[in-house]
């Protein structure tokens, strides 16, 4: 039996699935490793680069030495990258845990800010934000604009993190020391 | 012999490192004669015994340090978190400081800072520039002084008050020290350990300049004593600061002054009442009286610093040559088995 871990970052969650061969994982995880790999080399900004990443954790049928060996390793990075995933999630989680309705709620409302802001056009979502949490109009637009310099902030944080330790986790031979230094040289609370 | 600034056992704790369950990554430095320091430490904040005496209210206090920062004639960034030791600094800059220091000083906050006090928001915008704290820290120092609200709680007693309520009730507050404190910390880190470590710190009471009688009194003396050092420069083992020397100069507490020790020495009967959340009453009256948030007067403590180090840099320690120390060299500066 397999348990592969899949990692979405675009919707933040986190997968593992069980697959029942362990022949099919080598290729497989070739594939999904290059990919992975492709974020570090300039293209953080591709949703491909972001959106899979599969690893083994276990086999049942044992096999070769040599393969066993690959395994294990590719078994750990899986481990280290779904901490590393994890940390990332929860550094976001503020901005990242709310729905994608939300979301377009608050570009609406972001949107009318800056057009406030800029010369003073009329608004209807952030009439209503501002009305519902006895704001002036103008307060709750400073606040919508700083919400969003607060999330790309925050985004840049956790991307420069992310980058760091990906690269770290997927190069290294040993990635069983990365992820030892990672819990004890990143502050996880 | 080399000493340390400040450390963590952060790093160490994977290992056998008995003292980080009990205090978590606080490692003590006494501003007293008596050291059970567990590392050796070069004493950089002063000796309570040579605090200059001085009588203030916690009032006057604040309008002591917003003086100061007037005459520093530098930009400000005030990092505020939202709780009650951040928000009443925020509070002096509005009661005490002029239309110019508020001019050049920036807030810094997140999306924490807003659901923790998300009413100060227009205080803020009418009155600071704002800035996100999920920015580098480490910017900020480049021209300016960054201010926090570290101390505070040196101040007024300990976060261990929480814990202590938790397991022992609100009357644990109130009664002799011996038996509560060694039942705290025999919970939090086993009964030999916790033992140890009670008998380890107990003779500090006997310095005290007032007398230390209740779990309060002594969890405040110990954490007056014994964590002020820490907390002065703990910030230096988050992130990478390129110039430690220069943010030592630059990161400034606003209630890092020998005002506001003596205020505390002075105020044992002001710091909480015979209920948990009167814990601070003093500060939440100050901070009302400007805002007029009457519901902020029941406020509770919440923690807010792990925010803003989540997923930063976490170092083992800083010496006293402003230099990294990497956990693997922990044992150069330890000065006994604990």
């Amino acid at each position: 039996m397999l348990n592969y871990l899949y990692v979405d970052l675009l919707s933040q969650r986190i997968f593992r699935v069980t697959f029942y061969d362990h022949r099919f994982v080598p290729a497989m995880l070739d594939g999904v490793l290059g990919m992975v790999s492709g974020a570090n080399l300039g293209m953080s900004n591709s949703n491909l680069s972001w959106s899979k990443y599969k690893g083994i954790y276990t086999s049942g049928e044992a096999p070769p030495i040599l393969e066993q060996s690959r395994l294990d390793t590719l078994a750990v990075r899986c481990e280290a990258l779904e901490m590393l995933y994890k940390t990332i999630y929860l550094l976001r989680k503020p901005y990242a845990e709310v729905s994608p309705l939300e979301t377009e709620i608050f570009k609406l409302k972001l949107r009318e800010a800056k057009a406030l802001l800029a010369d003073g056009s009329e608004t209807e979502y952030l009439s209503d934000y501002a009305r519902i949490n006895e704001m002036d109009i103008q307060q709750a637009a400073q606040k919508m604009v700083f919400l969003e310099k607060d999330r790309l902030a925050l985004l840049r944080q956790s991307e420069l993190l992310k980058l760091e330790w990906e690269r770290n986790f997927i190069r290294s031979e040993n990635p069983k020391q990365q992820l030892d230094q990672f819990r004890t040289t990143v502050y996880l609370g | 012999m080399k000493k340390l600034l400040v450390a963590s056992s952060y790093p160490l704790r994977f290992g056998t490192y008995s003292s980080y369950k009990l205090i978590r990554e606080v490692v003590t430095t006494s501003r007293i004669s008596f050291c059970p320091d567990e590392y050796n430490f070069a004493l950089r904040s002063e000796k309570i015994s040579e605090l200059k005496k001085e009588t203030n209210s916690f009032e006057e206090c604040c309008e002591r340090k917003i003086k100061y920062f007037e005459d520093l004639r530098k930009p400000m960034f005030l990092l505020w978190s939202g709780g009650i030791d951040s928000t009443a600094v925020l509070v002096s800059f509005l009661k005490f400081g002029s239309v110019e220091l508020r001019k050049r000083t920036t807030i810094l906050l997140n999306v924490y800072s807003l659901r923790e006090y998300s009413e100060m928001f227009h205080l803020i915008s009418q009155n600071f520039k704002i800035e996100s704290s999920f920015n580098p820290l480490t910017n900020f120092i480049k021209d300016g002084i960054l201010v926090t609200g570290e101390l505070g709680d040196q101040l007024f007693g300990s976060d261990l008050i929480f814990d202590l309520v938790s397991l022992l009730g609100e009357e644990s507050l109130t009664r002799p020290y011996e038996d509560e404190l060694k039942n705290l910390f025999s919970y939090r880190g086993g009964e030999d350990e916790g033992k140890a470590f009670f008998e380890r710190y107990q003779k500090i009471v006997s310095e005290s300049p007032i007398e230390i009688k209740t779990a309060f009194d002594f969890l405040w003396w110990w954490n007056f004593s014994q964590k002020w050092q820490h907390v002065k420069y703990r910030f230096l083992l988050s992130d990478n600061w390129p110039d430690i020397a220069s943010a030592v100069e630059n990161v400034q507490h606003f209630y890092d002054s020998h005002s506001f020790q003596n205020w505390s020495i002075q105020n044992q009967d002001k710091k909480i009442g015979k209920k948990l959340s009167s814990y601070k009453q003093i500060v939440k009256d100050f901070i009302v009286e400007t805002t007029k948030h009457q519901f902020y007067r029941s406020k509770m403590k919440m923690g807010s610093l792990g925010y803003i180090w989540f997923g930063k840099k976490a170092h083992f320690a800083v010496d006293e040559d402003f230099n990294y120390v990497s956990p693997e060299r922990h044992l150069e500066f330890r000065k006994g088995t604990f």
